[in-house]
């Protein structure tokens, strides 16, 4: 079978409401995440040593061309960890984790979960004072000097993040793309395909990639330009951690190691006889302490 | 077969910065020289004993100086990624809050 027979097996019927934003949101961080890995492949062509790497991340922000692509890859890691969390409240809101559908959920916590973990190793590479103490804290559970935590953040999470991707939407092919939510009845319109449907979300992306290019005019990433004080806290999280300042030591492994387990469970108590079930209500009391914790922190000071 | 000779060779060179961590302790440029001390001064000049307490004296109060305008500094980045996530944040919210709103259950959804 040639390549291009192989393509059209891809183009399958998928339904209308596909056509749809809601629906496109995880195709969208997809797709987000291509320029995220070329704008990263191209930061990681201008080299790592470790004992320099403060003035490499100043001669970067410093060159205009380099400065916009540091630009654009935070804009777009942003970008993406948004469009999952909307995703993901989309899944919730029509309980699309059902059924044979819970595999998908999952793979897409894992998916969550490297997201998470590739934006904070990221912010760690700053190499200036807030970037010490990402990295010092993520050294106090997981002993790794700096070289290796690079490659984590360059080869070993970006892989594990394409395989995961890959499973994910494998999952989407073999169970199809989510129905609408339980009492909405599928409308008996035209049913629609899937190259047309990415279509849609290719179009869509690429507004967001035009934004995301306008936006690096306008916005650079911080970087602190003074040395490094070691064994000090005078920074805060990113905005994605930031619920994690109040917290105590024990607690800040704890609350995301708890906060992982319950949104695996989610599907366990999914129940499509009542408006509102105990699966969404869940995923909602974490983000409300996800938000209400990273408020918190925003406004508070640690000596 | 074809295929994978370029596809592999591809990936490879594509990928290849990323493996600095092959060069785990290699680093460019001549290593630090060896700190050497200073000779303590022979004689208790009265004179340069006081230069020299002086000389303490500031080097202590211009790392005090490096440390605070170090702190201001963070602090400040602090405070503007406060600013920034808090916003980010409420941003996000407000959009989840779009989306229980289009997918309510009952709702406008058909």
């Amino acid at each position: 079978m040639s390549l291009l027979d192989k393509l059209k097996q891809l183009d399958y019927p998928v339904p209308e409401h596909s056509m749809r934003a809601g629906y496109m949101l995880g195709g969208l961080a997809g797709f987000i995440f291509i320029p995220l890995v070329v704008s990263g492949l191209v930061m990681a062509y201008y080299g790592y040593v470790p004992s320099a790497a403060h003035r490499t991340a100043a001669e970067m922000a410093e060159t205009a061309s380099l400065s916009g692509i540091r630009a654009a890859h935070s804009l777009a890691a942003d970008a993406f960890l948004i469009l999952i969390f909307l995703h993901m409240t989309r899944v919730v809101l029509t309980r699309s984790y059902s059924g044979a559908r819970s595999k998908n959920w999952r793979s897409g916590v894992v998916i969550l979960v490297l997201s998470a973990l590739f934006f904070y190793t990221g912010t760690a590479l700053r190499v200036d004072q807030a970037g010490y103490e990402a990295y010092s804290h993520f050294e106090q559970f997981v002993p790794v000097n700096k070289v290796w935590f690079r490659g984590f953040h360059v080869i070993a999470l970006p892989l594990l993040l394409m395989g995961i991707i890959g499973v994910h939407a494998i999952l989407v092919k073999i169970n199809k793309i989510s129905p609408l939510a339980p009492g909405h009845e599928e409308g008996v319109g035209p049913q629609s395909t899937f190259f047309k449907h990415m279509r849609y979300v290719m179009a869509y992306g690429l507004i967001i990639i035009g934004v995301i290019h306008v936006a690096t005019a306008y916005y650079t990433p911080p970087l602190i330009a003074a040395p490094i004080v070691e064994g000090v806290e005078w920074t805060k999280p990113s905005w994605p951690f930031l619920f994690l300042y109040p917290l105590d030591t024990w607690a800040l492994v704890a609350v995301p190691v708890s906060a992982v387990i319950a949104m695996l469970i989610i599907p366990l108590f999914v129940n499509s006889s009542k408006k509102w079930d105990f699966s969404q209500g869940i995923f909602f009391l974490l983000v409300a302490l996800w938000a209400g914790l990273a408020l918190y922190g925003a406004f508070i000071h640690y000596a | 077969m074809t295929k994978k000779l370029f596809v592999v060779p591809a990936f490879v060179i594509l990928l290849a910065p990323a493996l600095a961590f092959a060069h785990a302790g290699h680093e460019h440029g001549e290593p630090a020289p060896a700190v050497v001390e200073a000779p303590k001064p022979a004689a208790a000049d009265p004179a340069q004993t006081r230069l020299l307490q002086e000389n303490v004296a500031l080097k202590k109060e211009l790392e005090k100086e490096r440390l605070n305008s170090a702190r201001i500094m963070a602090e400040k980045s602090a405070d503007n990624s406060a600013t920034r996530s808090s916003f980010l944040i409420t941003g996000l919210l407000l959009g989840v809050v779009g989306l229980v709103i289009r997918y309510l259950p009952g709702g406008k959804e058909k």
